[in-house]
């Protein structure tokens, strides 16, 4: 049962991450029109933020490790998909093989 | 020594061991009063003495067992040095004494074509095309290095791997050269005894333009077409192009570029009288007649006369045998397909890099179907899958679960959910605008001279960076936008559920109507530009006399048209990145060419509704429509106090319409994307061209990536492309006109029953993509920057449309495409529109003729020729 819950709070800390980032993203992804809605990107900032940090805050140790170990395995693997994706663009461009 | 240089009238069909193929064939046909121009050939036997001379047997011999990697390097060296030496005195001799006595007998100095003539060429499947030298414009002073080189092309690195792939001594090869005076024709062309494509023995297909007729064969300039009847020599069709480019017939003095623009009174002239038509299809056919087999045959017309330059057998190769050479199961990517029916061209698609799993194969894309067999958790064989992804099937039919494969498709799913997911929610509920900034990372990735055109199509469509704005990846937008069809299940279901009997089309009726849908909004430009154009009555006039380059020219001139050119301009500062077949870096962008703007601003001219009339009919429907829901869903329980049912089919429609207008918006942006890696394509261009490295504009696109990075660094110069330029034009034309197999390596069942007779008309059947019945005369249009013109209430039918035709559905009654489905662009548009649309009709634009009158029911998707042209 403690292995189940340890995974369940391990899954929560990758969602908690995937919000976190697309949160942190808003402010870019609207820059345009920063001026009319920055109270919601602030808004989604510390929504998740806060979430995230009183869920770990609430949670007993074995469980927010677990926690905390999706939320750093998910940040890890989004930044890894851009390196990898960097080093498959560079392997299959074609111009840089010459005759 | 004398018989190793012969005139062309001392050889004859059994030479072809002295004097190559090539050779042999148009000794053949002089000897038998062909008019083929003067002419002589070096015979094979003066490229064995020189190399004889060069003592280059033994490393001949030596090739034998050299590694291939050596032997490359070896044949560059036979090679290098047959290009570089002198040929022996006698020899060097009785090649000027022969082209001094051609000189003599026309009485003054001439240009010559010096091509190569391998006596290899015959060898069983072997067929060398586009491998051996050929060089025109060649005058005295060049002539004895043009032989060398084409001796020396039998040793370029595609004829020796071509002759160790298929197994040829290399040894055993040898080369003849003929020599022939070059026709300053003032038109020239191509034609074909029977029909090269369909193989259809009944007519004879003319193709001819301008000037020299080099730049026909590589498809440097679009012909006119004519098809003849063989039976009596009536012209069956004809399509006057638009001939922009021609080979003028004399070079100037300096002049290395070989294209000329074609006077604008004789762009659209055609290039042949009914005579020469007749002439032309009489000599082809005396061709075809001497030889016993279908010919292809090439001619030039000069001082009113003709002149044979070839003559060889048709190679009908079907559309079934590409892809032969290919391994593995593959069916075609129809997304894309239905967008753009021709094969990239070599360039475009090798800039492209595709995902796993997705392959081009002679420039169509294919989804690999055993990849994707690996992967799917069915039992299910590759024909079944290619079927139902090439939609032949509609549903999975009961593919059972395979137990086995589950495990890895949950990690791969896993996977694949993880690295999307942050873009899925960052793509949920963009606002209008979010994609504006793609516009200034385009303008800084051009302004960035370091940039290289493949850096560009990555950082641009490929691999965006971390903490880029979703704006700046329009591209993964459009893919992640195809959400919109799990709604659009859902949608359909729920309504199916509760409403069985609403109009079949209603899932589509809801989804549409979006505003901010940039490409509606770019029909609107073009509209607003026909009603400035209709509000000055000389702007209106030059549009409609001329046209549209002509016109442009003009309205340049006139006063009277500054506020609209001034409208103009703005339109194409807002949408001058769109083309047509704009996925391909060859095609023109409208910025570029503006005429094909005033092309669409003049079908708008001929009609009276806008576009606002066809939006408002959809858009009453659609009130209707959610009218009868809420009517029909109250009878249900709880409804009529809540209203939960409708409101959930609302919430979904919502849906539906934001993924559509995203899909259509980020497709506006990455289009952008595509322009700018065409503009940084068409800055080496001209680089290239200035240092001589490329002779004729457009040429780079059959370059491959690697051969455009050779030739900018010097390590490869203009002949060492030239041939291999002039091979992949004449494919790609092939490969146009063949237009794609549906798979690769899978026999596909027929979707669709092939034309049949129904009630005295000929009866096509396709796929129902837009509801309604109508009756009308058909025109067929094959590209819309050529064909703009189309008569309010005539039937569009097409090979396949994407944005830049929809300002054509405003002028058609109805449209019938040969490719598509449901959800592609013409359906999509004809539903907006409120018109009947028939999508994958099997070869529609040759089965159907303009002219002939047709009934397209949208409703079972069907379409029957009720009269041929003649009758309608």
């Amino acid at each position: 049962m403690t292995a189940l819950l340890q995974f369940a709070a391990f899954a929560l800390g990758v969602y908690l991450a995937i919000r976190m980032i697309v949160a942190l993203y808003g402010a870019v992804d609207v820059w345009h029109m920063i001026g009319k809605v920055w109270p919601r990107i602030v808004a989604d900032v510390i929504v998740w933020g806060v979430t995230t940090g009183v869920i770990a805050w609430l949670m007993h140790a074995p469980y927010r490790s677990a926690l905390l170990w999706g939320l750093s395995t998910y940040l890890v693997f989004y930044l890894s998909i851009w390196p990898l994706a960097g080093l498959y663009f560079a392997r299959r461009r074609t111009d840089r093989d010459i005759d | 020594m004398k018989s190793l240089v012969r005139s062309l009238h001392e050889v004859g069909a059994g030479d072809a061991g002295l004097v190559g193929g090539k050779g042999a064939n148009l000794g053949e046909l002089l000897r038998n009063g062909f008019p083929v121009p003067p002419g002589f050939v070096v015979c094979a036997g003066a490229y064995a003495r020189f190399l004889g001379a060069l003592d280059l047997g033994p490393a001949m011999r030596e090739l034998l067992s050299a590694p291939p990697d050596e032997s490359v390097q070896r044949c560059a060296n036979i090679r290098d040095r047959l290009e570089r030496e002198e040929l022996p005195r006698e020899l060097a001799e009785l090649i000027l004494a022969s082209h001094g006595r051609l000189m003599e007998n026309r009485g003054r100095p001439i240009a010559c074509a010096v091509r190569s003539s391998a006596t290899a060429e015959d060898l069983g499947a072997a067929s060398f095309a586009g491998q051996h030298g050929t060089y025109y414009y060649v005058d005295q002073a060049q002539l004895l290095k043009k032989v060398r080189q084409c001796w020396g092309s039998l040793w370029s690195p595609e004829a020796v791997s071509y002759r160790a792939t298929h197994g040829i001594d290399h040894a055993s090869v040898s080369m003849a050269v003929v020599v022939q005076e070059m026709i300053a024709s003032e038109v020239s062309g191509v034609s074909f005894t029977a029909n090269p494509v369909s193989g259809s023995r009944d007519e004879v297909i003319i193709e001819s333009s301008w000037g020299m007729g080099a730049a026909i064969v590589d498809g440097r300039v679009t012909p006119d077409n004519y098809v003849i009847e063989r039976a009596d020599l009536r012209v069956r069709s004809q399509r006057i192009a638009d001939k922009r480019l021609m080979v003028a017939a004399h070079l100037e003095a300096g002049q290395s570029a070989r294209l000329d623009e074609v006077p604008n009174a004789m762009r659209r002239r055609e290039s042949l009288t009914p005579d020469l038509l007749r002439t032309v299809a009489e000599w082809s056919l005396k061709c075809e007649s001497h030889f016993g087999k279908p010919q292809d045959v090439e001619w030039a017309i000069c001082d009113g006369s003709f002149y044979l330059l070839q003559s060889r057998p048709i190679t009908v190769m079907g559309r079934e045998d590409i892809g032969r050479d290919v391994k593995g199961k593959y069916v075609l990517f129809k997304p894309l397909v239905e967008n753009f029916t021709d094969p990239f061209t070599p360039l475009s698609e090798d800039l492209m890099i595709w995902p796993p799993g997705i392959r081009a194969i002679h420039g169509w894309v294919y989804v690999d179907v055993e990849a994707l067999q690996r992967l799917l958790p069915f039992k299910v064989s590759a024909e079944a899958l290619a079927q139902y992804l090439y939609s032949i099937e509609k549903d999975a039919p009961g593919w059972r679960v395979s137990i086995a494969k589950l495990p890895a498709l949950f990690v791969t799913g896993l996977l694949f959910l993880l690295a999307n997911a942050v873009l899925f929610l960052r793509t949920r509920a963009l606002p209008d605008g979010a994609l504006d900034s793609y516009r200034a990372l385009c303008a800084k990735v051009d302004a960035d001279a370091s940039m290289s055109p493949a850096d560009a199509m990555i950082r641009l469509l490929l691999l965006p960076q971390l903490g880029d704005a979703i704006g700046h990846m329009p591209l993964m937008i459009n893919l992640s936008a195809v959400r919109f069809m799990s709604r659009m299940r859902i949608l359909g279901r729920l309504v199916r559920r509760w409403a069985p009997d609403v109009r079949a089309d209603a899932e589509t009726l809801l989804g549409s109507g979006s505003d901010g849908v940039l490409s509606a909004e770019m029909g609107r430009g073009i509209w607003a530009l026909a009603q400035e154009a209709n509000r000055n009555a000389r702007v209106r006039a030059i549009l409609l006399a001329q046209a549209p380059e002509r016109a442009l020219a003009e309205l340049r001139q006139a006063s009277e048209a500054r506020e609209f050119l001034r409208d103009l301009d703005a339109f194409l500062a807002k949408n001058g990145h769109r083309a047509i077949k704009e996925f391909e870096l060859r095609s023109a962008r409208w910025e570029e060419n503006p005429a094909v703007v005033l092309g669409m601003v003049r079908n708008y001219l001929l009609i009276e509704a806008g576009p606002s009339l066809h939006e408002q009919k959809a858009a009453d429907a659609r009130t209707a429509l959610i009218a009868e829901l809420r009517a029909r869903l109250q009878a249900l329980p709880l409804e009529r106090a809540f209203g939960l049912r409708l409101r959930l089919i609302l919430f979904f429609a919502d849906q539906v319409r934001y993924f559509l207008k995203l899909r259509e918006n980020s497709r506006f942006y990455y289009i952008m994307g595509f322009g700018v890696v065409r503009k940084k394509v068409l800055r080496i261009e001209s680089e290239l061209l200035r240092q001589g490295k490329l002779k004729c504009k457009d040429d780079i696109f059959f370059l491959q990536a690697k051969e455009l990075t050779g030739l900018q660094a010097g390590r490869l110069q203009w002949l060492d492309v030239e041939d291999r330029i002039r091979e992949r034009r004449i494919e790609h034309i092939r490969l146009c006109k063949m237009g794609p197999p549906k798979a690769i390596g899978i026999e596909m069942a027929q979707k669709y029953a092939a034309a049949t007779q129904h009630e005295g008309a000929t009866l096509l059947q396709g796929q129902p993509a837009s509801p309604g019945a109508y009756e009308g005369i058909a025109r067929v249009i094959l590209d819309p920057s050529i064909d703009v013109e189309l008569t309010p209430g005539e039937v569009l039918v097409a090979p396949y449309t994407d944005p830049a035709w929809t300002p054509l559905f405003l002028t058609a009654g109805a449209a019938v495409v040969e490719v598509g489905s449901y959800l592609s662009h013409a359906g999509t548009v004809a539903r907006e529109f409120g018109m009947p649309c028939v999508v994958d009709v099997a070869e529609a634009t040759q089965k159907i003729k303009s002219g002939d009158r047709i009934a397209v029911d949208g409703n079972s998707g069907s379409v029957r020729i009720l009269a041929p042209k003649a009758d309608a």
